[in-house]
């Protein structure tokens, strides 16, 4: 008998794993205010991934914020996870467990995109809210700050933001994850539990 | 079957709760560093610096007869601990006394002023022909006049900043 393998498990697995080191040193979105010294660095700058994310400004190093920290951390675990247990469920799709394995990791992928895309409407809704002024999400624009904030003289800063191909690359791995779970439908379908009771047969 | 269960679920508890919970116990003296790390207080002492913003100093001015410019010199220290790189200025020279439109201020090129130290900055003025006519009309023989600087917008780093203030600049040459 030919053994089965989920292919799409597989490929949404070693994505999940190729998306975890690819987004620790590449940021998903990238935001930066003014500009820096050398070209095409920012005076203040964001770089932000589900991942790791790290700021960088006027002459400090490059730090990240604590509690930041602790989420990226998470969605590392997470990601860690959910991409070997569906890497392992994918060679071994027909096993009575098989399903548990696929069901624990084929969301995760998605979860850190949904989790992403909310933090980022969120930071321009906060934004908003509470200092003023709309920063985009991608693309670039003058943000005039509040006169209250400068003491009466105009200031507007130049802001721009990107996100970069390792968003893009989160969304198909969360794509395959979610194929791999239909498939799954197709080669291995739900076996309905064996009654205790031998079934009566009608006359 | 249900220790699997209990594992993935031992899991899902431990990823979402244990960096949570270490960052919380790593910072409880001080929870409020969970939000605000140190290197936002240092980067904003870097931005104020050593004390306030100063604004550019009046040195000198020539006028170029040829091309109908005048070229003002200032001077400005960079009281930030960050090298700045001043990419434009504009503004309206206007006379003092009669508020007439002399000429346009640009920056001769982009000026970079490292942290701390004073740099001259050359600014030029082109004058409109107007200004020529209200010279001869309004300032006959005179060798300078008093200027006042409108709009005055300085454009560093492509932060952008405004002054809603007239800047005056006194005795600028005419002839």
């Amino acid at each position: 008998m030919q053994r089965k393998i989920n292919w799409f498990g597989i490929a949404g697995g070693a994505g999940t794993i190729a998306l975890i080191v690819v987004s620790l040193f590449v940021p998903w979105w990238i935001f930066k205010v003014g500009s820096g010294l050398t070209a095409g660095t920012g005076l203040i700058e964001a770089n932000i991934s589900p991942l790791n994310a790290n700021f960088t400004g006027i002459g400090t190093d490059s730090f990240t914020v604590p509690l930041i920290w602790a989420l990226n951390l998470t969605t590392l675990l997470t990601l860690t996870f959910g991409g070997i247990i569906m890497l392992i469920y994918s060679f071994m799709p027909m096993k009575p467990y098989s399903k548990r394995l696929l069901d624990f990791s084929y969301k995760k992928p998605l979860y850190a995109v949904a989790f992403f895309v909310t933090s980022l409407v969120i930071i321009t809704f906060l934004t908003k809210g509470l200092l003023g002024f709309n920063i985009p999400i991608v693309g670039s624009a003058n943000v005039q700050l509040p006169q209250a904030m400068t003491s009466g003289v105009s200031i507007s800063v130049l802001v721009s933001a990107d996100l970069l191909w390792p968003f893009w690359l989160s969304l198909a791995v969360a794509g395959l994850c979610i194929v791999a779970r239909l498939y799954h439908r197709r080669i291995a379908p739900s076996q309905k539990p064996v009654s205790a009771q031998p079934t009566q047969l009608s006359k | 079957m249900q220790t699997l269960g209990a594992i993935l679920t031992l899991i899902t508890i431990a990823t979402a709760l244990g960096p949570m919970a270490a960052v919380v116990i790593q910072y409880n003296n001080n929870l409020s560093e969970l939000v605000v790390p140190n290197e936002v207080s240092e980067m904003l002492n870097n931005t104020i610096g050593t004390g306030q913003f100063e604004m550019p100093v009046f040195v000198s001015s020539q006028y170029d007869n040829a091309t109908h410019t005048v070229r003002l010199t200032f001077n400005f220290t960079n009281t930030f601990a960050y090298n700045l790189t001043l990419k434009s200025i504009s503004g309206d020279a206007q006379c003092t006394l009669h508020n007439q439109t002399l000429g346009f201020l640009s920056l001769n090129g982009t000026v970079e002023i490292p942290a701390g130290e004073t740099t001259q900055i050359p600014v030029l003025c082109a004058l409109t022909e107007n200004a020529e006519n209200h010279f001869r009309t309004d300032h006959p023989g005179a060798a300078s006049v008093d200027v006042k600087v409108l709009d005055l917008t300085l454009n560093v780093n492509d932060v952008t900043v405004q002054l809603s203030e007239s800047v005056d600049l006194p005795n600028v040459p005419v002839v």
